[in-house]
């Protein structure tokens, strides 16, 4: 798994790569809880190379997402693969999450 | 039965064996020319409940053993797996309400959801002090 983050006016953009598992998922909360500790409160999550997810990897993103709500931020996703928004449906997270076809629809909404 | 629609891997209880099973089912589907989207599903399927197999069962003990054994006939896809750690009662383990969800504490219950909403047919069976047997089934075409 690749993290990248960069940030940009309010909005912190992280882009994943690789597969998001009980091995991998880690690094993304240590990665994510680091950034909200260091007052980020609004991400962008951009899974266009995120080839899969699992429980693991959801469970990282809720916490995420409660932590950021404390603060009223938000966690949006973007450019998810048809069987990774599957995933999201499946489990229910259409209703925690709002995903966006591209980073640029996600960063809009943020203005809004 | 054929022995050639039969599958079978024993891996240790670690997560870094994750992949290795993800592989494995990923190699049947491929064999058996099942959909990429049947597939995944399985492989979904298989990785949560061995996650819930070391997480659960064996208690993050990593030298303790999984077996899967996968069938493939008339149209269905059988996947048991077999662990000899704490068994469980699913029926204990509601599907999570996602409102209810975001103000919960802990996060528990998702990986046996996935499974039951992935698959076609789960059945657990759990046998105190010597096994448990998970059963999933996906049908296909």
């Amino acid at each position: 798994m690749e993290i990248n983050a960069n940030k940009r006016g309010e909005i912190t953009f992280l882009s994943l790569k690789g597969k998001l598992d009980s091995v991998t998922s880690p690094n993304l909360e240590d990665k994510l809880l680091r950034l909200i500790d260091d007052d980020n409160y609004n991400f962008i999550i951009d899974c266009a190379e995120l080839d899969y997810i699992s429980s693991a990897g959801l469970r990282v993103l809720l916490v995420g997402a409660k932590k950021v709500k404390a603060k009223d931020g938000k966690i949006k996703l973007a450019n998810l693969k048809r069987h990774i928004k599957e995933v999201f449906e499946i489990a229910g997270f259409t209703a925690i999450f709002e995903l966006y076809d591209t980073t640029e629809a996600a960063e809009a909404s943020f203005g809004s | 039965m054929e022995t050639k629609e039969k599958y079978i891997l024993q891996v240790k209880s670690k997560t870094e064996n994750l992949a290795k099973v993800r592989d494995f089912i990923r190699e049947i589907g491929s064999n058996e020319r099942i959909s990429s989207e049947i597939t995944d599903k399985l492989v979904l399927a298989v990785d949560e409940a061995c996650t819930n197999i070391m997480r659960h069962a064996y208690h993050h003990r990593n030298d303790q053993d999984i077996i899967l054994k996968v069938e493939v006939k008339q149209g269905k896809v059988v996947v048991t797996i077999t662990d000899f750690g704490e068994g469980f009662d699913p029926q204990t383990v509601p599907d999570p309400d996602m409102p209810t969800y975001m103000k919960q504490r802990r996060v528990g219950g998702l990986g046996l959801h996935l499974i039951r909403a992935l698959m076609d047919k789960v059945e657990y069976q759990t046998i105190p002090n010597n096994y448990n047997r998970l059963v999933l089934q996906k049908n296909y075409n």
